[in-house]
């Protein structure tokens, strides 16, 4: 479990760092903001999927759109203000998408 | 401690809690199957190959196999069996391929949850799965328990931030 979490973070870790630095911004609040918003919404996301396993791939596309928006606002909070809503539901889209594109071939 | 570190602290714990198998992804995890073998951990009779058959009707009349499509796909070694997919179809049909070239066919088994578990029974002539002992309806529960739980933990934070960040406002 720790592994794959670690990728998840990892993927999502680099999408806020190569955003960091193209806006040339520190990059240490963001990172410890997604991390955390990352965690918690994976432990929702895991609940939901076991939940309405049924029906995955409804679960999932669902959750995927809370996810994003649920990390938007998380990223703006927990950065302290660093970002602006708008400027943060690009960068967790870009955040998700990454590691949706890289679990979605994951074997696990 | 400030917010960050408390939100932090609480989320690991948690983590820590959860069960070991769950595996995270952004997009998963996937829905797995795991298909325990009774008489081929000791040699004589080895796993060639498998197929896994998805089915909507309970009678099984409209069997399809699982469609090998990226990580989803029915996976055997010699001794046993796992199956990852997009979403299970609510019932099966497992065939396997042996080493004394006889192709078994199983029962028609349900899907138990997102990741079932099921003892596979070699028989002469055919195969016998059945869903490994969980805690069933419990399962549920636990999930239900553990939402609950996150949920208040949660508003507990919440709450003691809100009332931390009035005191300091005074």
């Amino acid at each position: 479990m720790i592994f794959t979490l670690l990728v998840t973070l990892l993927v999502e870790g680099l999408v806020v760092f190569i955003y960091s630095i193209a806006r040339k911004r520190p990059a240490g609040g963001l990172l410890r903001a997604s991390f955390i918003a990352n965690v918690f919404t994976q432990v929702m996301l895991w609940i939901t999927l076991n939940l309405f396993f049924r029906y995955y791939l409804t679960t999932l596309a669902m959750a995927e759109v809370v996810i994003w928006l649920v990390e938007s606002v998380l990223l703006v909070r927990l950065s302290n203000e660093q970002l602006s809503l708008p400027r943060a539901i690009f960068l967790s889209f870009c955040m998700n998408s990454a590691s949706f594109g890289i679990g979605w071939f994951l074997p696990v | 401690m400030n917010k960050s570190k408390t939100l932090l602290l609480i989320l690991m714990l948690v983590l820590l809690i959860l069960p070991t198998h769950i595996a995270l992804a952004d997009t998963g995890p996937k829905p797995q199957m795991e298909f325990v073998f009774k008489g081929t951990d000791e040699g004589e009779l080895q796993i060639i190959s498998g197929e896994l058959y998805e089915c909507d009707q309970s009678d099984c009349s409209d069997a399809a196999p699982l469609e090998k499509l990226g990580p989803q796909g029915l996976y055997c070694d010699t001794i046993g069996c796992r199956a990852t997919a997009y979403g299970f179809a609510p019932y099966h049909i497992l065939e396997v391929e042996f080493s004394d070239e006889m192709t078994r066919r199983s029962n028609i088994f349900e899907t138990g949850g997102f990741n079932s578990r099921y003892t596979v029974t070699v028989q002469p002539n055919d195969l016998l799965v059945e869903k490994k002992f969980s805690l069933g309806i419990f399962e549920s529960t636990a999930l239900f328990i553990a939402c609950i739980c996150i949920i208040g933990i949660g508003l507990t934070v919440m709450l003691v931030l809100f009332f931390r960040r009035r005191s300091a406002t005074k």
